[in-house]
């Protein structure tokens, strides 16, 4: 059961070549778009959209583990080394959203602008005592400090049982995952307020934080599932068995009806309450040419996999689950794409900002790309630097032994 | 299921010898006279239900201006009692379905009683809807059907999805509960001597032999159902949600309304599951089948989905600072501080404060506390409805300010609510297999074997 995975040189090559191709994609981009001002809010908005998504599954992928332990769930033992590994990312992640928020993203926030001005905009200046350059820095690091600590230590303790086995491992994981609980629903909930939310700083929405938490765990649970099958493709993960498959595919289910429910709702009652200064959101988003993006995003993040793992075959069928988790996947960057751009990109005019029509072009591919390069170099690093099966856990047989 | 179990896991059920010892406990009491507790609940419940439907039948015979409800406030203790009996509707579904999927064997114990009081909580909720209309002899208009009059229900509103929503709720947690007592009915039917008694027996369990068929069906359409269950535990409560985050009033139309009154719901519903599982145990002695670590995992349920509750809280309170828009703000000032903010505080203690008290070991393993903070999360919860539903006392302009009092008829009316839904729930525990034998038996029979080393 010692094995441990092998970051083949072909592997590496491949994030390299993605990496490169990100990094050229970014650069013409930033030259190319420089935008009004010279903002250039599209290049920033990619970098937002890549950092918010790849931050997102790594801190989903801690979530994760937490919550495996917190439940007592015996079922995802023999797969914990894949959300470890993915967790890696969020210290890189936490560098990526400082230089991107130094480096000229902090542009995209439209608050910051408003706040120099002589006399700013009251209801944003109102907002002033919870929207200030300072306290947005502190909050960031805070996240991320609370964020990577976590990681740490349960990948730390994973370890130590390795080698020490017996309960005190999984008792402390199980005492601090309980805390993480509490510490995740706040972090995440205020860190979309920040970073999303007030890309538009005069809308606001309660459900927005429960709206991020669904699209990290469900995104999570789909790259979760897509290491796994491709490990298991590999001949790694020889413990594991089309059981384990099963579960991530009833999760995905699981969570992408959850994901759609908050969609709806977020929407209808906004749609339905008709106030303007909450439906200025929405408007920007179903009436012209983002109107397709919307309905795009509900559709892969949703129906797609809603009709696709609907049956018990279907969620054990490795190939199906792979191709259903990469739509997801491909389907997070829509979603956050139409939740960032069409607020942070446009023209500032006389009813406020107006937003540009939608346009994927090579700077939002190959920086996706790029990124998704990045993620993969991080993640084969930490997967190679552990047996990819504990050893030493308690529920460790629970797992070996899974039959649905 | 894995059939391998850790050995840091909890046995489910302790010192029992045989299956046959899980029928006689659970099925002779049926075949005995109830004790004293039993009686000691059963009369003041009786009284009660005697004492709600004299006041319904006043308040029906004169009118809807026997409540306190007026112009400002015209929602008082009908949607409050509404909203709150559904709410504790919703944990039975919960530990039926939504536990089942994701195979947490320790539901196998309490998940008929649940249910049960699911069903009976359903009912109780829906009676104060339908009181409300005035003129209840048309309670058949809610339905949607041509007729002559050319007169369509209002399908616009959120107090018609109520209907839809609840109707459809409320009939598939009806044939979950009884399809899963169907193989415990043939167990009573073979257990009883008295002839009558047998017949119905007989009756209710559709000729259940116990064959390989049949259990193989029955397995199968228990995960149907349980899969048709789970959208339904969200999708209720989300649409009694509605009936508020729809309304332009501030206080109101929020956007979390919908996730949030799910987690209140749940923690409402394990509130009241606790209440009722300590009573039975009382009166009949369960200490075998319920013990102590199911007392533990439902507190820890209460702590998960109160943290939920007071996130909730803190997300509305923030976003009414943040939207700087001044009558929300005014809404979520005047609740902490207005005349109204004994409620508010009273329904932060019980639902925020109190439950935190389970994250010790100590407390959350001890009975009579466990006891005692499950009420406080029942009246947390009432209280939650209330000073949602006094939002109203305050409209934007003056002319809409008005205090509401409850009168005598709507305390006896709730009151009612409590003495039919305390007596539905002691006929039950009289005469029905309120513990699921046959799923006990399952989690007896593989500690039997692992026992034995098999």
């Amino acid at each position: 059961m010692s094995e441990t995975f092998d970051f083949t040189n072909r592997l590496k090559l491949i994030c390299l070549i993605l990496i490169a191709i990100g990094i050229v994609s970014l650069t013409f981009g930033y030259l190319e778009y420089a935008g009004p001002e010279s903002y250039h809010q599209r290049f920033w908005a990619n970098i937002l959209v890549n950092n918010f998504l790849f931050l997102g599954v790594a801190v989903g992928a801690t979530f994760f583990v937490a919550l495996q332990y917190v439940a007592n769930a015996g079922w995802s033992v023999a797969i914990k080394r894949i959300p470890e590994a993915m967790g890696a990312f969020i210290p890189i992640a936490a560098v990526l959203m400082l230089v991107f928020y130094f480096a000229g993203g902090k542009n995209l926030y439209h608050w910051i602008h408003e706040l120099h001005k002589t006399v700013p905009d009251a209801i944003i200046a109102g907002k002033s005592s919870y929207l200030n350059e300072p306290f947005f820095i502190i909050r960031m690091i805070g996240f991320f400090a609370i964020w990577s600590f976590f990681w740490w230590f349960f990948r730390r303790s994973s370890m130590k049982e390795d080698q020490t086995g017996g309960l005190d491992s999984y008792k402390s994981s199980r005492r601090l995952g309980s805390i993480f609980m509490i510490l995740f629903a706040l972090t995440v909930s205020f860190a979309s307020f920040d970073w999303l939310m007030s890309l538009d700083p005069h809308w606001f929405s309660t459900m927005f934080g429960v709206y991020s938490f669904s699209g990290i765990i469900l995104h999570t649970i789909a790259i979760i599932a897509i290491i796994v099958v491709f490990l298991k493709r590999k001949g790694y993960l020889k413990g594991t068995n089309e059981n384990h498959v099963h579960d991530l595919g009833r999760l995905m289910f699981g969570f992408s009806t959850f994901w759609i429910y908050i969609w709806y709702f977020q929407f209808m009652l906004i749609w339905y309450a008709n106030i303007p200064e909450e439906t200025a959101y929405f408007k920007h988003r179903v009436e012209g040419p983002w109107l397709g993006y919307f309905i795009a995003n509900a559709v892969v993040n949703w129906a797609i996999p809603f009709f696709a793992l609907m049956t018990r075959n279907s969620k054990r069928n490795l190939m199906n689950v792979t191709i259903i988790g990469i739509v997801l996947v491909f389907g997070y960057w829509l979603d956050l794409y139409v939740t960032v751009f069409p607020s942070a990109v446009g023209v500032i005019g006389e009813t406020g900002m107006m937003p540009l029509p939608p346009s994927i072009g090579y700077l939002e591919i190959g920086g996706f790309l790029g990124y998704i390069g990045l993620f993969m170099l991080v993640l084969g690093r930490f997967l190679s630097k552990a047996p990819l099966m504990p050893k030493k856990h308690p529920l460790l047989e629970e797992s070996l032994h899974l039959h649905t | 299921m894995s059939e391998y179990v850790s050995s840091v896991r909890q046995p489910l059920v302790k010192d029992v010898g045989s299956l046959g010892e899980v029928t006689e406990a659970i099925a002779n009491p049926l075949n005995r006279k109830p004790n004293i507790y039993w009686y000691a609940f059963f009369i003041p419940a009786v009284i009660a239900l005697i004492g709600g439907i004299a006041a319904t039948s006043y308040q029906i015979k004169t009118g809807i201006g026997t409540w306190g409800n007026n112009n400002s406030v015209g929602w008082g203790f009908a949607i409050v009692n509404f909203v709150f009996w559904v709410g504790i509707g919703h944990a039975g579904t919960f530990i039926s379905a939504v536990l089942l999927l994701f195979r947490q064997k320790w539901r196998n114990s309490i998940n008929r009683a649940a249910e049960t009081m699911t069903i009976f909580a359903v009912i109780c909720a829906g009676l104060f809807p339908v009181i409300h209309l005035g003129r209840i002899w048309f309670a058949y208009w809610l339905i949607p059907y041509p007729t002559g009059r050319h007169l369509w229900v209002n399908f616009n509103s959120p107090l018609l999805w109520d209907v839809f929503a609840i109707g459809t709720y409320f009939t598939v947690s009806l044939v979950f509960w009884y399809l899963g007592m169907v193989p415990d009915f043939g167990t009573l039917r073979d257990h009883t001597k008295t002839f009558i008694k047998k017949k119905i027996y007989a009756l209710l369990s559709m000729g259940w032999s116990g064959s390989a068929k049949h259990w193989s069906r029955h397995e199968a359409i228990s995960m149907v159902l349980a899969g048709l269950a789970t959208p339904l535990v969200l999708s209720v409560h989300s649409v009694v949600s509605a009936d508020f985050a729809t309304a332009n009033v501030p206080g109101w139309h929020t956007t979390i309304f919908p996730p949030y009154f799910v987690a209140g719901a749940i923690f409402s519903g394990f509130a009241m599951v606790l209440t009722l599982m300590i009573i039975v145990r009382k009166i009949y002695n369960f200490e075998k089948y319920i013990t102590l670590y199911h007392f533990e995992q439902m507190a820890k349920i209460i702590i998960l989905t109160g943290s939920l509750v007071g996130l909730a809280y803190t997300t509305e309170f923030f976003m009414a600072w943040y939207s700087q828009n001044p009558l929300e703000q005014s809404a979520f000032l005047n609740r902490v501080s207005g005349p109204y903010a004994w409620a508010y505080w009273i329904m932060v203690t019980c639902n925020v404060i109190t439950p935190q008290l389970f994250w010790f070991k100590k407390i959350r393993t001890s009975i009579p506390l466990i006891f005692i903070l499950s009420i406080f999360v029942n009246i947390g919860m009432w209280f939650e409805r209330f000073v949602i539903v006094m939002t109203l006392h305050r409209a934007q302009n003056p002319d809409g300010f008005g205090m509401y009092t409850p009168t005598g008829i709507e305390f006896t009316e709730f009151i009612g609510s409590f003495g039919l839904f305390l007596t539905l729930f002691l006929l039950f525990i009289r005469f029905g297999p309120y513990i699921a034998i046959s799923e006990v038996k399952d989690l007896t029979a593989k500690k039997l074997n692992e026992e034995k080393g098999v």
